[in-house]
């Protein structure tokens, strides 16, 4: 999976002398490169909170996926420098993300602090009833019910499948955009997400009723 | 969004042609329609998962903390330097300087390599002032030359009784 997400090879770069062929966020990071720190700023702003949600879905702590995004945006402004234009920006800052995220997830100390998706079934404040989650103390303790209820079939399917699956369903990327994180093919990364798929449904499907309040 | 375009949509989701904002109204209107959720398969619910999940916001203070760990992160040496935090204009300046200096320190170069001064050159630069009356050393060493010559009789009489 590491050697699946390294960014770190030479691709071909695109010509960057046709800025406006690029997306605005590779203008922002090419001005950054060559020394304008209000353009990191912009594109701090931009992606902070789907960066942060992108950590969470690995690690379902709000702490964590905040000192996970610093270090994503750290890494991002120390290879200011090396930026080549390959693809959208985006490409290259979920790949860095998906790395990080992996790199803690895989850590014992993470892995030991899971909590069985049987147990979160028994849990008093499941199911939600999402349609009529409001904003009211034991709704928003139901919701965090769902939350970790999805969060613990997540974590039961295999990194590749979880990742691509958080890429395309939460972070609304399209296949081919995932492929390119994930340097590997369209047709690969449909299947994985298929494969995801039929996991989170084999293990969510007692819950899924309740889930859905039908 | 209407549920039949929803349900149209919702193949298009399944299938992977379906992204971005277009993705979410789907979402939002299946997991908001009784209708179309009772006519979703487990497979399908799958879809709506993202939307009943929790949506975490910033911290108020993320972007400080951030910057706060920017700026305290380990240097290398070289950028302990801060020579990026120069003016332009003044590393310029810096840089023609340095220029200049390099370009003296060639001309003033010389272009015939000189042998090492030897120690007796300085032994001779030493007595400079003597080597000034050099021609009175001269007459005198033919003085001394002349004194053998007048003691040249008394030498061969002594050489003949030995």
């Amino acid at each position: 999976m590491e050697a699946a997400l390294n960014w770190g090879d030479a691709m071909q770069p695109l010509e960057e002398n046709v800025p406006e062929m690029l997306d605005s966020d590779a203008q922002l990071m090419l001005r950054f490169r060559n020394g304008e720190a209000e353009a990191f700023d912009q594109l701090f702003s931009r992606h902070t909170r789907a960066i942060i949600n992108f950590a969470y879905r690995f690690v379902r702590d709000r702490q964590l996926a905040e000192e996970l995004a610093q270090e994503i945006f750290l890494r991002v402004y120390e290879s200011a420098s090396r930026y080549r234009v390959e693809a959208r920006f985006t490409t290259w800052l979920y790949r860095i993300a998906a790395n990080v995220c992996l790199n803690e997830v895989r850590k014992p100390h993470f892995r030991a602090g899971r909590v069985p998706l049987e147990a979160l079934a028994r849990d008093p404040r499941f199911p939600a009833g999402a349609r009529e989650a409001g904003s009211s103390p034991e709704k928003l303790l139901e919701r965090e019910a769902i939350s970790r209820a999805i969060s613990e079939a997540l974590d039961r399917i295999p990194e590749k499948q979880r990742v691509a699956f958080i890429l395309n369903k939460y972070q609304e990327l399209s296949y081919a955009e995932v492929a390119g994180i994930m340097r590997t093919s369209e047709k690969a990364v449909k299947s994985l997400i298929h494969r995801a798929r039929e996991a989170l449904t084999e293990r969510l499907k007692p819950l899924l009723p309740e889930l859905l309040n039908l | 969004m209407n549920c039949e375009r929803a349900r149209k949509m919702l193949e298009q989701l399944m299938a992977g042609e379906a992204h971005g904002r277009e993705a979410r109204e789907v979402r939002i209107h299946l997991a908001a329609c009784r209708d179309c959720a009772a006519m979703l398969n487990p497979s399908q619910w799958v879809e709506v998962l993202p939307l009943l999940d929790q949506v975490i916001e910033p911290s108020e203070d993320f972007a400080r903390r951030f910057r706060v760990k920017l700026e305290s992160r380990p240097q290398p040496w070289w950028k302990s330097l801060a020579l990026q935090r120069w003016p332009r204009p003044l590393a310029a300046a810096g840089s023609l300087a340095a220029i200049v200096l390099a370009g003296v320190l060639f001309i003033r170069e010389p272009a015939v390599k000189q042998e090492p001064v030897s120690l007796n050159e300085l032994s001779v630069a030493e007595s400079l002032p003597l080597l000034e009356d050099m021609p009175v050393i001269t007459n005198l060493d033919f003085l001394e030359d002349f004194e053998t010559i007048e003691n040249l009789p008394r030498l061969i009489k002594e050489a003949a009784k030995n």
